[in-house]
């Protein structure tokens, strides 16, 4: 009795995998073979919306300059964007320069400072936002370098009047660090070459990634505005306007620089946070989701259900190591039918193979050159993966309410040596729910 | 062979294949070649005259370069970089600095106003700086004219041609690449495109509307009772038809195909998840986006960016744009009829063309 209860847990563990294994090879194949959907790249002239940029700071005296300065210097309409730098709390020399900034550029630098009410991302932006004056908000990062021509890129879609949100590509910078930051430049690249281009191309749901987009001002209030309570604002974001109606879309070619962590700690640490701020959201959306509303196509529906999984597989993964195990000890024959879906869930055993294949074929399309020989490498992320994921699916926090975890600053260690705008050539960040295509464990 | 010794060597060979992939990966990791950042990409997409501009500066710079001409005939002569040039001054000296076949392989410089008979063959660009007006047949790499730049009937450009002054293509015409001008384009018949441009693009002797045409008297169109308000815009499931002279104020989302009927209006913007189409005189005062095809019927109007996955056809006598607004119409592929008129660019994926028959 105890021994078929085990196998038909094993026989699910094996159906997840499988399921994950098929949604990385159908993602990966369309990218190679399939239609490629940039429906918005090419508008270059237009009446272009007014757009507010808004970057959410907490002690980024390192790194805001290098981010003003960039964002001065975009080619955007000048009458047509103005920055608004959030200062929470801050308790080093963030809000001097912020000053600074605005004395030398008025009008155009328009700093929210919060003093009090609940802290984190959410919040501030939440504050924020809520008196915005121009029609599309985009957010970035303290620690971000956007090009030149990257605000209007990712104001193109907003031509589009069933656009809620865009979400650009996120590209690392630091890669000639360390080992860590050589993986993490390949998981990003087949988290967004592959991953979000593939769901792009399939009409699947992209997801708004918080750290380097922007979102429809009527949007955001038809949603509600942001919820301060996400740990990860920016999948609840996606999640919300999904499931009222609106579309999230991704840009390929809107590209912006990131930091990237250098260290196992930091790097752990980061993705436990992503980890606890998506699994809100699973608990959150997936039953709404799976009530299959009338606007959304079933694929979408498995895609956005498979996304809010994708940080739950990995325990997932933990329990089919030790089911398998446990049965092989308590004398479980394997009938030859199984032995396919065994191999299948072997070829998933750290990470997942078909993982493999998506990164090395984002690496392909990327025209890198010899950087995809790390790849054997790249077993060694998802291990540490597997394990700080699992952690933190297992955590309390992952699945306490909110209201008695509560969101707090939580943000990635700083690499930059100073405010040098010169030396600022890396960027990165992340919010509590990550690149929208960053690193995923399944 | 003793069983110890199979076995050691069958764990030899056990280690050896395994870590046969580390190899070229440890070598990469302690001895690395590709740690540069990625290039990002997307900078020029949308920038149809860049290259054109790129090469200014270049020849410019290279010319400033070299020893102050002495005289005012032609000269033959090397820019630092090795490239061969031609500096014409006389239009009729060109076939003189041709080669025997006929073709052009060096970049050619024409310093005054000049008229070539066609059938030529450039091989590198061509700068004109005074007015040009090519013959028929001929084939350039890349043109650019400081002035008044006229490509005769089955021209063929290759990679991009810009010009500072009104640029006239004639009938049969190709062009691949970029084509653009800071002040208008007229293209003639059967010219075939990729991206286009202008201030003002035009079909024939088309002249672009300056707004709107007169609303006239509209009624309110009728909704579906399922539409729902989403914030900004109104979204209807399936289809959606609005009634000839009939009016919606504010963004449209249809899940389905949308018809705007003869003389109706959109007072914001449009997106249909199929077709949409566009009848006689209607009006779309915002953008129009359609995951399959747009049909903008004659003497219709939009404001713009009108922006297709599939294909995009402009019928005679519509405007896209306007001079003071200029935007873009984006699709697959574009097929535009004579008397359309388009303010801002033309971008196709798979390429454009004109039809006067049409």
């Amino acid at each position: 009795m105890i021994r078929d209860i085990l196998a038909i847990g094993l026989w699910s563990v094996v159906a997840v995998l499988v399921t994950y294994t098929l949604r990385h090879y159908l993602f990966t194949l369309n990218r190679v073979f399939g239609r490629q959907r940039q429906p918005y790249v090419d508008i270059g002239v237009g009446d272009w919306p007014r757009v507010a940029v808004y970057v959410p700071c907490h002690n980024e005296e390192k790194v805001i300059g290098g981010m003003l300065d960039a964002l001065l210097g975009n080619d955007y309409p000048a009458d047509r964007f103005y920055v608004v730098p959030i200062d929470d709390r801050s308790t080093d020399g963030t809000r001097q320069i912020i000053e600074d900034y605005t004395a030398r550029f008025p009008g155009r630098i328009r700093p929210f400072i919060r003093s009090e009410g609940k802290p984190g991302k959410a919040a501030a932006l939440s504050d924020a936002t809520r008196e915005a004056e121009a029609e599309v908000l985009m957010v970035f990062d303290a620690d971000y370098l956007p090009g030149p021509n990257l605000l209007r890129q990712l104001a193109a879609p907003f031509f589009d009047p069933e656009v809620g949100a865009v979400m650009g590509r996120v590209v690392p910078h630091n890669l000639n660090r360390t080992l860590l930051t050589r993986l993490l430049d390949l998981e990003r690249s087949g988290g967004y070459q592959v991953d979000q281009q593939a769901r792009m191309n399939l009409r699947l749901i992209p997801q708004y990634g918080g750290t380097v987009g922007g979102v429809r001002r009527s949007a955001l209030r038809d949603v509600g505005h942001w919820n301060e309570d996400a740990l990860a604002e920016d999948t609840d974001m996606t999640y919300r306007l999904i499931l009222r109606g609106w579309q999230v879309v991704y840009q390929n070619r809107s590209e912006c620089y990131e930091e990237v962590p250098e260290t196992w700690p930091t790097r752990i640490r980061q993705i436990q946070r992503w980890t606890r701020g998506h699994n809100q959201c699973l608990r959150n959306y997936a039953f709404p989701l799976l009530g299959i509303p009338r606007h959304l196509r079933f694929a979408q529906v498995i895609d956005g259900v498979l996304l809010l999984g994708v940080f739950a597989v990995a325990p997932v993964l933990l329990l089919g190591w030790g089911l398998a195990t446990a049965l092989y000890f308590m004398g479980y024959e394997i009938r030859p039918g199984l032995i396919v879906l065994f191999a299948v869930a072997s070829y998933s055993t750290l990470g997942n193979f078909a993982a493999f294949f998506e990164v090395a074929t984002a690496v392909r399309l990327d025209g890198s050159r010899n950087r995809v020989r790390l790849l054997p490498f790249v077993a060694l992320g998802f291990l540490v993966n597997l394990l700080a994921v699992s952690r933190a699916t297992l955590s309390r926090r992952s699945w306490l309410a909110p209201a008695a975890a509560g969101p707090t600053w939580e943000k990635t260690e700083r690499y930059r040596a100073g405010n040098d705008n010169a030396a600022n050539h890396a960027a990165g960040h992340d919010t509590a729910g990550g690149p929208a295509g960053g690193g995923q464990p399944s | 062979m003793s069983p110890l010794l199979g076995f050691l060597l069958l764990l030899l060979l056990a280690v050896g294949w395994t870590t046969l992939p580390l190899l070229p990966a440890l070598r990469e990791l302690f001895s690395p070649t590709d740690v540069d950042p990625l290039t990002m990409v997307g900078r020029d997409n949308a920038d149809i005259s860049r290259f054109a501009r790129h090469f200014r500066d270049y020849v410019q710079a290279n010319l400033r370069q070299l020893p102050p001409e002495g005289g005012a005939d032609d000269s033959f002569g090397k820019l630092p970089d090795g490239t061969q040039f031609v500096r014409i001054a006389q239009g009729h000296a060109v076939a003189r600095a041709a080669l025997p076949d006929g073709t052009q392989d060096r970049l050619v410089v024409l310093e005054h106003p000049t008229t070539l008979p066609g059938g030529e063959q450039f091989r590198l660009e061509v700068w004109a700086r005074a007015a040009l007006t090519g013959g028929e047949g001929a084939t350039y790499r890349a043109v650019l004219g400081e002035d008044v730049l006229r490509l005769g009937a089955h021209t063929t450009v290759l990679r991009w041609v810009h010009s500072r002054g009104p640029m006239d293509v004639a009938a049969g015409s190709t062009l691949y690449g970029r084509a653009s001008s800071e002040q208008g384009i007229r293209l003639g018949r059967d010219v075939a495109f990729e991206r286009v441009g202008a201030p003002v693009i035009t079909v024939g002797d088309a002249m672009p509307s300056h707004g709107p045409p007169a609303a006239g008297e509209l009624v309110e169109a009728p909704i579906p009772e399922d539409a729902r308000r989403l914030g900004d815009h109104l979204r209807v499931e399936g289809d959606f038809w609005l009634p000839p002279h009939s009016v919606v104020d504010g963004n449209l989302v249809v899940a389905g195909e949308l018809r705007l009927g003869a003389g109706a209006r959109v007072k914001g913007s449009v997106k249909a998840h199929r077709a949409i189409e566009l009848e006689e005189g209607a009006v779309v005062e915002g953008s129009v986006v359609s995951e399959r095809t747009i049909r903008l019927g004659p003497s219709t109007w939009v404001r713009g960016p009108v922006i297709a996955e599939d294909s995009v056809t402009i019928a005679s006598a519509a405007t896209v744009g306007a001079r003071t607004q200029p935007t873009t119409v984006s699709a697959r592929t574009l097929s535009l009829a004579q008397g359309v008129a388009v303010c801002g660019h033309l971008v196709t994926q798979e390429g454009g063309h004109t039809d006067l028959a049409r």
